[in-house]
Formats: C-alpha cells, sequence, structure tokens
C-alpha cells in the first residue's frame, strides 16, 4: 500500500474505465469496460463493384471477387502460439457441456429473399439460388466456445489439381490409369473445428526396479562353477514432469480421423484472430465433440504418455508393482478453426475422398486397391522361403539340409512378416 | 491535508498544576527520561516504567483536549495477587523483596497512551482487486493395472484493476504515541481495543499516566499508513471483493483531530541481591505478567553451603565406619553407602550455588 501526493488536477477515471456499484458511501468505484464481443450477426459477402458473390481468396490474401478482380484484404491480428488460452473454470465447463443444441436453423437470403435450412453448428452457408456466401450464421451458445482464431487458408483451390494428380499417380498396387481416369471433383474449402490443449503433468511414480547381476554358482549334478544373471529388486520412485503444449484434437466428428492424421499437423504459429472474412464462401463447421469429451478422451491419450515417460525415467526394463499418479496442472484450451480441403473421385462406380493440408498442401486419401497385384507380390515374397523349406524337409541337398532348413525358415517368416505389412499398407490406402 | 498535523495545539502543563481537570500532576523521571501525570502524594515514588529513580515535578507538554477513550482495567487485585504468585513460583531462591505481599504493596495502577486519529480523506484511490473463481482439474492414478480419475476442483484468483474516489471521515484511528511501542506492547501482549469506553475523569483517580513521547508531527507517518490500511479496507468493501492489493492512495487529510485512548497497566517492584530496582508490569486487561526475575545468589550459596557441610559431616561418619570395619565387616559396607550418600549431598551442593546463577543468565536484560 503506497501514499502519494494528491495532483491539482481534477480527478479523471482513466480511458476504458466506467463507473460500477459502490457498497460504501463516499467511495466511487471505477472498473475496466468490459470488452464486447464483435458483432456476430450473419454476413453476406457481395462485390460492392459489380454486385456478384465474393469470397476469401488464399493467393490475394483477402475477399476477392472472380468476376471483376476487386479485392478487399482481410484485417485479421496475427496472434499465432500467443493467441489467449482459456482455463477449465467450472463456469465454462458447465457452459462447454451444452454443445450447439441439435436443432436445424432457418437462414433467410437477404440477397435474393429465398429461405435455406441449415443443419446444427453450421458457420457458413451458400444460397443455393442466388449463390451468395454467408457467414456467422449460426450463434455460438455462449461467448467463450465461438471460434476466436483460426489459420487462414495458404493452398488456393487451383493449386490442388497437380499435387493431387501426383498423389494419386503413386504406389505400384493401385490402379495403372488412376492419375488419368479419376475424375476429381471441386475441392471444398472447409474449416474444421480443433481444441488446443495445454497443460504440464506432474507424474509421481513408485515401482519394485530390478537391476541384472551376473553370479558365480556350483552346479551339483554337472559338479563344475557356472555363471548365471539374477536380477535384485528394490524399490524406486522418481518424478516426471511432461509440458504438453498446443495438443490438437478435432472436434467434429463428420471428418475421417484417419486421413486427418495422414494429412498432419497444422502450424500454429499462423493463428490470426477470428474474421468473417476468412470465412467468406467456404465452408466451417462449429464443433460437435464438446470440450468436456474432448478434454477427457485427451487426457486418456495424455495419461498413457506419462505413463510411458514414467518407463523411460527407470532406469532398468525390469519393472514390477509399477504405480503412478498424474497431476495436470494449469489446464488450458483453446477452440480453433483449422483449413482442409475436401473432394472426392469416382473410379468404377466407387467414390473415394481425398483431404489437403488447407495451411501445407499435404495430400491424403482413399485409393481403390488392384487386390491380384497385391497378392501376386504376396506370394512373390513367401515362395523363396517356402520352396528352401520344402527342399530341405526332402533331404535334397543332404548334408546342407539344416542350414537350409534355417535359411528357409528365415526366408519364410521374412515374408510373412513383409507380406503383413504390404497388406496392412493396401487396406489401409483403401480406408478412410 | 497531507501534511504533518501542527503541534501547537499542545500546551504546556507547569510543575504542580493539574491538568485536564483531574488532580493529576505533571511529572518525569531523571532515568528513562518518560513524562508522567501523576496524584500529588505519588511525587518521589519510583518510576512505574523502570523503577530506577524517583518521580519528580516537571512540565509536560499535553494536548488541550483530554483523552477521548478508555480500556477499563478487567482484572482485579485478587486476580493479579494470583498472577503475580504463578510468575514468581518458578524461582527457587528469591530475593527477600520478591514476594506477593510487598509486589502487592507497590502496585500502581498506570495508563499508558496511543494516539487516536481523526481526519477526513479526500482524493483517488487505485488497487487490484480479486475475485475468487473455481477450476476443474484431475488427478489420475495408475494402480494394479488400471487408471482412476479424480476430480480436483481449485481455486484461483482472476485480479482486476479498479480505481475511484474517496471523500470519507476515518474517526479513532489509533497510531502509538510512545517512541517504544512496540516494546511496550511485547511486554504486555496485545490490549484488546475494541472494548474502549468513553474516558470520564474519575476513570483515572489516584493512577498514574504516562504521558506520550511522541508527538503527533512524529507519529504523523505511521498515522498516516494507519489511514492508507483504513482506506483500502473500505475501499476493499466499497467494491465488494474479496481481494485487494498494489492498493494506492492520492488523498489530502483535512480536519484532522488527536486524542489518547489510555491502555490499563499495574506495575510493581522490587529489590534483588545488589540492590536493584526492577519492574514488573502486570497488563490490566488480560493478567500477562512480564518482568524480569532475579534469583538470590545469597540464598543459594547459603543452601550450598549447608549441604556442603553435611557431605562432609556424612563422609567423616563414613571413614569411622569403615575404620570399624577392620572389627565389624558389616559397618564398612555401611560406611561405602555413606560415602556415596556424602557424594550426592556434595553434588546438590553445587547445583544449589550455581542454580541462582544459571537462573539470572536466562533472564531478560531489566
Amino acid at each position: 500500500m503506497t501514499q502519494e501526493h494528491p495532483s491539482q488536477q481534477p480527478w479523471q477515471p482513466p480511458d476504458g474505465f466506467q463507473m460500477v456499484e459502490s457498497a460504501l458511501e463516499g467511495i466511487t468505484v471505477f472498473a475496466p469496460v468490459q470488452e464486447q464481443s464483435p458483432e456476430e450477426a450473419p454476413r453476406t459477402y457481395i462485390c460492392p463493384q459489380c454486385g456478384a458473390s465474393t469470397r476469401f481468396d488464399a493467393a490475394a490474401g483477402g475477399v476477392a471477387c472472380e468476376y471483376c478482380g476487386y479485392t478487399a484484404p482481410v484485417e485479421g491480428q496475427e496472434v499465432g502460439r500467443q493467441a489467449a488460452e482459456n482455463e477449465f473454470t467450472l463456469e465454462t465447463v458447465s457452459l462447454a457441456e451444452r454443445g450447439w443444441g441439435t436443432e436445424r436453423q432457418e437462414l433467410h437470403c437477404e440477397q435474393c429473399g429465398a429461405n435455406m435450412t441449415l443443419e446444427p453448428g453450421v458457420l457458413t452457408a451458400t444460397c443455393l439460388f442466388c449463390a451468395s456466401n454467408r457467414v456467422n450464421v449460426h450463434p455460438a451458445p455462449v461467448d467463450v466456445l465461438r471460434p476466436r482464431y483460426l489459420v487462414p487458408f495458404k493452398v488456393s483451390p487451383d493449386q490442388l489439381q497437380k499435387p493431387v494428380q501426383e498423389w494419386l499417380g503413386r504406389g505400384w498396387y493401385h490402379p495403372a490409369d488412376l492419375k488419368t481416369s479419376a475424375s476429381l471433383a471441386r475441392f471444398n474449402g472447409i474449416y474444421l473445428p480443433f481444441w488446443t490443449f495445454d497443460t504440464i503433468i506432474t507424474a509421481d511414480w513408485a515401482a519394485e526396479v530390478g537391476y541384472e547381476r551376473q553370479e558365480r554358482y556350483y552346479d551339483a549334478s554337472s559338479k563344475e562353477w557356472k555363471t548365471r544373471t539374477v536380477i535384485d529388486w528394490r524399490w524406486e520412485n522418481g518424478r516426471v514432469t511432461l509440458n504438453i503444449d498446443d495438443l490438437l484434437f478435432c472436434a467434429s466428428q463428420r471428418v475421417s480421423p484417419v486421413l486427418l492424421k495422414r494429412i498432419g499437423s497444422f502450424n500454429l504459429e499462423d493463428l490470426v484472430s477470428y474474421q468473417p472474412d476468412f470465412l467468406a464462401g467456404l465452408q466451417a463447421q462449429a464443433y460437435d465433440i464438446t470440450l468436456t469429451d474432448a478434454w477427457e478422451q485427451a487426457k486418456t491419450d495424455l495419461r498413457e504418455r506419462a505413463r510411458q515417460a514414467c518407463y523411460d525415467d527407470i532406469p532398468s526394463r525390469h519393472v514390477r508393482n509399477f504405480s503412478m499418479t498424474a497431476d495436470f496442472g494449469d489446464e488450458t484450451w483453446r477452440y480453433v478453426l483449422l483449413p482442409v480441403y475436401l473432394t472426392t473421385y469416382h473410379l468404377q462406380g466407387r467414390t473415394f475422398q481425398v483431404m489437403v493440408n488447407g495451411q501445407t498442401g499435404v495430400v491424403a486419401g482413399q485409393k481403390p486397391v488392384v487386390w491380384w497385384k497385391v497378392r501376386l507380390a504376396i506370394a512373390a515374397l513367401l515362395l523363396p522361403g517356402l520352396i528352401l523349406l520344402l527342399l530341405s524337409l526332402f533331404s535334397v541337398f543332404g548334408e546342407n539340409q539344416s542350414m537350409l532348413l534355417i535359411i528357409g525358415i528365415l526366408l519364410f517368416a521374412g515374408g510373412v512378416v513383409f507380406s503383413a505389412r504390404l497388406y496392412g499398407q493396401a487396406a489401409a490406402s483403401e480406408a478412410a | 491535508m497531507d501534511t504533518v498535523p501542527a503541534s501547537s495545539n499542545s500546551v504546556v502543563v507547569a510543575p504542580q498544576s493539574s491538568a485536564w481537570d483531574t488532580h493529576l500532576q505533571p511529572a518525569g523521571c531523571s532515568n528513562c527520561r518518560q513524562a508522567f501525570l501523576v496524584p500529588a502524594g505519588r511525587l518521589g515514588e519510583s518510576c512505574p516504567v523502570c523503577a530506577r529513580a524517583a518521580l519528580e515535578p516537571q512540565p509536560a507538554v499535553l494536548q488541550p483536549r483530554p483523552p477521548e477513550r478508555i480500556l477499563p482495567f478487567t482484572q482485579e487485585r485478587a486476580a493479579v495477587r494470583s498472577h503475580l504468585d504463578a510468575f514468581i513460583q518458578p524461582v527457587w531462591f528469591k530475593p527477600p523483596d520478591l514476594n506477593v505481599d510487598r509486589l502487592m504493596e507497590r502496585l500502581t495502577v498506570v495508563y499508558w497512551p496511543m494516539w487516536l486519529v481523526d481526519a477526513t480523506l479526500d482524493g483517488s484511490w487505485q488497487a487490484e482487486v480479486g475475485f475468487d473463481y473455481q477450476v476443474k482439474s484431475s488427478q489420475e492414478s495408475f494402480r494394479s493395472g488400471s487408471w482412476v480419475s479424480q476430480e480436483v476442483v481449485e481455486t484461483r484468483v482472476r485480479w482486476e484493476p479498479r480505481v475511484g474516489q474517496i471523500r470519507r471521515r476515518f474517526e479513532n484511528i489509533v497510531t502509538p504515541a510512545l517512541m517504544d511501542h512496540n516494546a511496550h506492547l511485547e511486554k504486555t501482549g496485545p490490549y484488546q481495543l475494541d472494548v474502549s469506553q468513553p474516558f470520564e475523569s474519575e476513570d483515572i483517580e489516584g493512577a498514574v499516566l504516562h504521558l506520550p513521547d511522541m508527538q503527533p508531527e512524529n507519529a504523523w507517518p505511521i498515522a498516516r499508513d494507519q489511514f492508507v490500511s483504513a482506506a483500502a479496507r473500505d475501499c476493499q468493501t466499497a467494491a465488494a471483493v474479496k481481494h485487494l492489493r498494489e492498493f494506492s492512495l492520492q488523498v489530502e487529510y483535512s480536519d484532522q483531530n488527536w486524542t489518547q485512548l489510555l491502555l490499563p497497566l499495574y506495575t510493581t517492584r522490587y529489590v534483588d541481591d545488589e540492590g536493584q530496582q526492577h519492574p514488573i508490569w502486570i497488563n490490566g486487561q488480560t493478567g500477562k505478567v512480564y518482568g524480569v526475575r532475579m534469583a538470590s545468589q545469597k540464598q543459594g550459596q547459603k543452601w550450598g553451603l549447608i549441604s556442603l557441610g553435611a557431605a562432609l559431616l556424612v563422609f567423616i561418619f563414613s571413614l569411622l565406619l569403615t575404620g570399624l570395619g577392620a572389627v565389624l565387616p558389616p559397618a564398612a559396607a555401611l560406611g561405602g553407602l555413606f560415602v556415596l550418600v556424602s557424594a550426592g549431598l556434595l553434588l546438590t551442593a553445587a547445583v544449589l550455588a550455581l542454580w541462582p546463577w544459571q537462573w539470572n543468565r536466562s533472564q531478560p536484560d531489566s
């Protein structure tokens, strides 16, 4: 507490302060004005020059009209990993459990007067009749759970054809004409909802740890001294600290987690503050996995990581009666939107999904497999070992029979391993 | 005004004149330099604070207004007697003067002062205020191959700035009036100030009043800190918050009024072996006793010599028994036993002689 001398100037509250209720006569109280959330009203994107629909253009870095060339830059503030994080307050957790609801929403197009019905949790819409693009069509259930940060698209759809074609052409067990005959649909840019989690895990472990020791002993049956390995067990304990920074967790159940994993991670240094302009003409989905559900799932993964870290901390591979306690501390979260492109292609009457990381351009997707090629390869892998095994069984090579048997077993086992791996890869490339 | 209060309000009271419509006269101690108002009959008695010199008439500087509030004595004389009895009980060899009857004979009723300051604060304040909120966390335990989750709710404080204006009168802000205020409080222990009563001159009839040696201009820095603390508490209440920190105040202090609060104290004294006077203080509200309890070295030495003499007699007797053992063998064994007894008495003599010295070393400086 300090005492300063009063100035002669009449007292004025600092800028940004407003008077609040005082519980005592003779004392006034001024508090900072509460930050008002930006207007979330639906916004329609129309070109001010030609009246056509405008949309976010990753190449132009702003909202652009593809007809007249009009471009308006987006005033998104780059925040990167410094983007504000939220704590798991009881109030937020309680509100987060409500989710976005399940009711569909009616939307009236101001441009052409048409009415649309929107799925719950959809943040953007394009009018089916006049093609006008709209953003913020669905208000968040509470302010803290509206998207505040996003990574803008860095790759534009016209830059995708070549890498996707190249990706289609990769791999020998896919149809040879996949690259030429697959008819790619339009690339749909979509912002997917993600939770990011931070925490510091302090894990205390205790276990019986075994240390190997060579011991000489007298073998009465053979009447000679021998050496054997014994394990000395002793109780040990330790502490491991894991700093989890920006663990990404997809908050949408509607996209393939397999493909999402394959397109790689996102660089959160590119996070910018949310501006509706970034969403113009693109699709954006709100979360349908609630904060609490996502955090519970993430924790399941994190505690296993903590357990592994504890095991790594133990200086021996012999461990028994292991127990640990992981304290999660300083947990924070963010709700962010991350860019991906989704498309499909048709081949031989089947539809295959393709996903592209909208920030890095990494492509992943389903590819049809020509199974006879796979089976042939598996047969080729297994056959040498099998032949050698048979030859050894029929004693064709006389004295070298046992050597042949060992080589045959090794070749066959190697063939089985590689075959299984090949089969897994092939099956995975079809899966989504 | 944020200015030092003027001491020109103080008045000088000459010796042999009464103050505040009481029969008390100003007096002082030449040893501890403290000033008092005492009944005329007590002039020449020992100083109730240091007990090292007599109270002599001398002029005193007083505030024109009499004390405003007084803390009444709640410890009756009978209770004080038992407190003193318990206080001197642990001393094995007491000086002849350290006995309850004599201490009670010399019991003096003393009031010692604190300032009560009133002022109007006018200006602005700023602080950080804290709101409690709760966060959900968890603890995951791995035991016997399975995980157990435990929810943990933690309370944290969210800090926000607040500013405002203050125009408020604060009354009876308690401020030390003695340079040795903290030392006094250490000796007497704390007082419960909220049970004070309005001062009446009859309350101090026959009592000794310790006068402030810290005038308002000297006490003002401490008083101002007390005002800041009081203002911080009020601003916290006004903002309706649980926590407050980084409080700062820019105010003028006007309409200051300085009066006194009197705290009750009994004092008494005794003389040790060397003729040194030692005061004993008893908190008039709680009964806590403070003082230096000197043991009598003379008493210790006397009892030590008696024990030594007894040891010598027993030793001589044991020698006789040992000699007798030549004709009557059991007597030799008895002689050995008496040697041990004499050794015990010798040890006791040493303990008795040394105990007062050791005890006096453990006493605080008087």
